[in-house]
């Protein structure tokens, strides 16, 4: 059943650009693609280790500015600024990580609030690298080239669509893969109880990194993604607030399921879309979302229709 | 060569004197008693061999090896085994999960292979399955394979401790009060399945346990604590006659009158 789904969801999301005359629902399913990255990426640290973090959108934005910093002054393309991007926010990922292996619940929860806090004033007072409020202009995705015959190449909305739909397929590929491999059952175990996972001889310590490292790399491909998708970057849409609805997106949606963040990424990029009428009451419809689901559905949404299948049953 | 030794072992909380000066030899396929009275330092003790806690003063070797600056998942890979007097386990994985994973870091394949879907690491873990589901067999777990830990009762969350600790095949197995809380048939199993454990795989084990009973019929030597300290290292027999043991549990033949003053 979990195959039928996914293939319906796959053939669902290719034909979207061609049967949709509107390009306005195209381009907020970009937006939902890029969060789906941001918002698996958190479950391994939120979901399966359970070491909350609201630096998500700190990932997001070093992502983002490194391929911005790139171009402007090194007129570097896409295809170097991507895994430019990935890398750097993975080696931020790493210097998070090193608070979390001495911290843990809420202490771990406000180191990350610093440290998101800490790049969004960087990105805003570092004018001579991030020009400030004023942001830095992107290009449009180059042509890929190989051998001297064009490869790939992205342009308009549809194109760009597809580009993100592969990026958020690859992305929920690995987290896939991370999660049910060995090391997704230790995260599990770390979570449930650290003390004995280490007396039972898991390195803790190292699977912690990695989930931190793999985390913030997916944040940072997000953020290259986005940087090209809005032609330009700004300080805003990498502050705590981003972090907070990711943080929202797994919680809502279901931790350490996989599906549950992707399901919360649809849920918090298209409700705003939808209660744009209700502009003066969207954050409390938003509040109240958040505190009816931490009430009644401790496990998300997939938690709460997978209780529903089990009374069944 | 004594299998663990402890040589003048100090543990400090603070102002309190946890372990103090204690000297511990337990030999290859020994059967050793922990007792004591409450806060004795027996379970400490038992979190400092197996790196839980490090140690403040002394020295701990396993195998010849000085194992005291070793954190816990360190000396678990030497082949040190545990189970806990308050039980603990890993609520949101299956019973089948809980005794298996022990073994993954022990896999050759290691995480790549595992993370990249390597056959080799598949085959790995379907043997860790195999070996698992052998001793939930032999613990009497079997049905429950699949199903969360946490519906477990007690005694059955006791005997999947000792599955998780046996599927490693450890050299020194420390079982912290393996019989706590369990109805007296329950009791004669636990005493059956470590014997078990001894003779036929060869483990060493250092038990700590309140119920006498289990002490008198397993122990080939007994090692009594008190205030942190070692009063006593004798057969079962000697140490239940022993004086001094007995002025530990029950108190001083005579009557103080400091309070009267």
């Amino acid at each position: 059943m979990g195959r039928l789904a996914t293939l319906v969801a796959v053939l669902g999301s290719v034909a979207i650009p061609f049967v949709v005359e509107n390009s306005y629902i195209v381009n907020v399913c970009i937006v939902i693609f890029i969060f789906v990255i941001l918002s698996v990426g958190l479950d391994l640290v939120l979901g399966y280790c359970g070491q909350y973090s609201f630096a998500q959108g700190a990932f997001y934005g070093i992502g983002a500015y490194t391929a911005a910093i790139l171009y402007n002054n090194f007129d570097l393309s896409f295809w170097v600024t991507m895994p430019a991007g990935i890398l750097s926010a993975g080696l931020f990922g790493l210097l998070l990580a090193i608070p979390s292996l001495r911290l843990a619940g809420h202490f771990l929860a406000i180191t990350t609030i610093a440290f998101q806090t800490i790049v969004y004033l960087l990105l805003t007072q570092w004018t001579e690298l991030t020009g400030g409020q004023y942001g830095l202009p992107m290009r449009p995705i180059e042509p890929l080239s190989l051998f001297g015959f064009e490869v790939l190449r992205v342009e308009g909305t549809t194109s760009f669509y597809f580009l993100a739909f592969a990026a958020m397929a690859v992305a929920v590929l690995i987290a896939q893969r991370l999660a049910g491999s060995r090391l997704g059952a230790e995260w599990k175990a770390i979570h449930d109880d650290e003390l004995l996972a280490r007396a039972i001889g898991l390195n803790a310590t190292r699977n912690k990194i990695v989930a931190f490292v793999a985390s913030a790399a997916l944040a940072g491909a997000g953020g290259v993604l986005i940087a090209y998708y809005l032609g330009s970057v700004y300080p805003t849409d990498f502050s705590i607030w981003t972090s907070a609805t990711v943080v929202a997106m797994v919680v809502v949606g279901g931790r350490a399921t996989i599906i549950g963040p992707i399901i919360g990424a649809v849920i918090f990029t298209a409700m705003p879309e939808v209660l744009r009428a209700t502009q003066d009451y969207k954050l409390i419809i938003y509040g109240l979302l958040m505190i009816l689901a931490i009430t009644f559905l401790p496990d998300g949404a997939v938690g709460g229709v997978r209780r529903l299948i089990r009374a069944r049953s | 060569m004594p299998l663990l030794e402890c040589a003048s072992v100090r543990k400090q909380f603070g102002g309190l004197v946890a372990i103090d000066k204690l000297d511990l030899k337990i030999e290859p396929g020994e059967i050793v008693g922990l007792i004591g009275p409450n806060g004795s330092g027996k379970s400490t003790l038992a979190n400092l061999i197996t790196g839980i806690l490090p140690l403040s003063a002394g020295r701990i070797t396993f195998d010849g090896q000085d194992i005291s600056p070793l954190e816990s998942w360190k000396i678990s890979r030497l082949g040190v085994a545990r189970t806990f007097q308050l039980l603990r386990m890993f609520k949101s994985l299956t019973v089948l999960e809980n005794v298996a994973l022990p073994l993954n870091p022990r896999l050759g394949s290691g995480q790549i292979g595992s993370i990249l879907g390597w056959r080799r690491a598949r085959e790995e873990d379907r043997q860790a399955a195999e070996r698992a589901e052998e001793l939930l067999a032999f613990f009497g777990l079997a049905e429950f394979r699949d199903r969360p830990a946490m519906e477990l009762s007690i005694g059955q969350q006791r005997m999947m401790e000792l599955a998780r600790g046996m599927i490693v095949d450890p050299k020194l197995f420390v079982l912290d009060e393996p019989a706590a809380g369990l109805a007296p048939p329950n009791v004669d199993k636990v005493i059956g399945l470590v014997r078990r454990m001894r003779d036929d795989h060869g483990i060493t084990i250092l038990l700590i346990e309140h119920v006498m009973r289990v002490v008198q019929e397993l122990c080939d030597r007994v090692v009594v604590l008190d205030c942190g300290m070692k009063i006593a290292d004798d057969k079962p027999a000697s140490v239940a006659e022993d004086p001094k043991v007995i002025e530990a549990y029950i108190g001083g033949g005579r009557i103080r009158t400091r309070a009267r003053a």
